[in-house]
């Protein structure tokens, strides 16, 4: 597993959005199905922030997503969000991000 | 063992490699796990005395398959309601998904196969993450071997082509402005000329602004979207340029308020993608998780 996905999980359990954003590259983007790319550290970061960081309820962890380290927001069993990400030089270059029930079904935990 | 007993011993033992094309060609672990029970029912009714080599014989069946409803899934697909996304698939205890490599598996791969056809996307997933001989998928597309070399070759060409961009600083930032003067005027003809045929335009809409929420796609129809837009959005739209990394983009702002930033990624041939994106304080909507979702 690659530290940065870790640091990153870490400092979005506890809310340190300034530690969210020091994983990600200037340039990131961040892509919701059915809904639009948001473009730039600051925008990710708000975004993430609101959604995946510090929700009430939610466990957040680092699971293996399309072959690489991703993450996963849990409520009682169900994956919430499944997030692929895709990574340069130890930052965070793109969050693809999976919100849609529909799309999750594979995501289920006892 | 009974024959059948036998039957599903083999395909038990080939179901994750049939998954792992399966998923590669439709990007949804749903209908992936759909065509592998289809397979299984075929399996189960073929004459398996006739099949020499059962793994080539379902590796077959698969890919047709696939190639099939991939054709079928894009055009439910086009009706998505915003940018469409693979599904994701949990890869901790199979990290190439039964594949001898991680290609086109990651979700960059997979958005840039959708731009592929079937039969180049399938050519690409069974010689770049399975290692198949090119005679095999040759047989495998009922094709020929010179001809599965070259749609391998084109495919590679659109992944890495577009995955490491694309053209010099300078020639993107006199695309971007010849392209916002043209969308500016609605110059149809300019427009198609500075597009590339698999050109795709995303924005996020979001309801915000009247913008689509689906990627439009194609020279003519981006061109027309732009033009379209042009007799009433860009009124008082004032644009300035920022420049990260060597990518320039476009602010526009309407009355000093930040409207939304656009940028395009260029290669050789011109524009390949536009990306519009909208003001952060638009960005709020985007985290209900309750919001209307459409399955997909």
């Amino acid at each position: 597993m690659h530290g940065f996905v870790r640091e990153f999980v870490e400092a979005c359990r506890s809310s340190d959005l300034a530690g969210v954003r020091a994983a990600l590259d200037e340039d990131v983007f961040a892509v919701v199905d059915g809904r639009g790319p948001v473009y730039g550290a600051t925008a990710v970061t708000a975004l993430v922030g609101a959604l995946l960081c510090g929700r009430p309820d939610t466990s957040l962890t680092v699971e293996s997503v399309n072959g690489a380290d991703g993450l996963a927001l849990w409520r009682a069993g169900r994956a919430l969000v499944v997030v692929a990400v895709d990574a340069e030089a130890a930052l965070i270059t793109a969050l693809w991000i999976v919100v849609s029930p529909a799309k999750l079904r594979g995501w289920q935990r006892p | 063992m009974t024959d059948l007993e036998d039957a599903a011993a083999v395909f038990a033992g080939l179901r994750p490699r049939l998954f792992g094309i399966a998923y590669r060609m439709l990007s949804s672990a749903t209908e992936a796990e759909d065509l592998v029970q289809d397979v299984w029912l075929r399996w189960q009714t073929t004459d398996r005395s006739r099949v020499e080599n059962p793994g080539a014989f379902l590796a077959t069946t698969t890919t047709r398959l696939a190639i099939n409803e991939l054709q079928s899934a894009r055009k439910r697909r086009e009706t998505y309601i915003g940018p469409w996304l693979p599904e994701p698939v949990d890869t901790s205890a199979d990290p190439y998904l039964g594949a001898e490599r991680e290609e086109a598996l990651a979700f960059a791969s997979l958005m840039l196969m959708e731009k592929l056809s079937a039969n180049e996307r399938a050519a690409y997933v069974l010689r770049e993450a399975f290692d198949y001989p090119y005679a095999q998928i040759a047989d495998i597309l009922q094709s020929t071997e010179p001809a599965v070399r070259q749609l391998v070759s084109r495919a590679k060409k659109h992944m890495t082509g577009e995955q490491r961009t694309t053209v010099a600083p300078a020639a993107q930032k006199e695309l971007l402005t010849t392209f916002l003067a043209a969308a500016r005027t609605g110059d149809l003809g300019e427009l198609e000329r500075l597009l590339t045929a698999g050109v795709s335009s995303i924005s996020d809409g979001n309801g915000a602004i009247r913008v689509a929420r689906r990627p439009v796609a194609g020279s003519e129809r981006v061109a027309k979207f732009y033009s379209a837009l042009s007799s009433w959005y860009w009124e008082g739209v004032e644009i300035s340029f920022v420049t990260t990394n060597g990518q320039t983009s476009a602010v526009l702002r309407r009355a000093g308020n930040l409207e939304g930033v656009m940028t395009v990624i260029a290669s050789a041939d011109g524009i390949e993608q536009i990306l519009w994106m909208a003001n952060q304080d638009k960005i709020a909507p985007l985290v209900s998780l309750q919001g209307g979702h459409k399955a997909g």
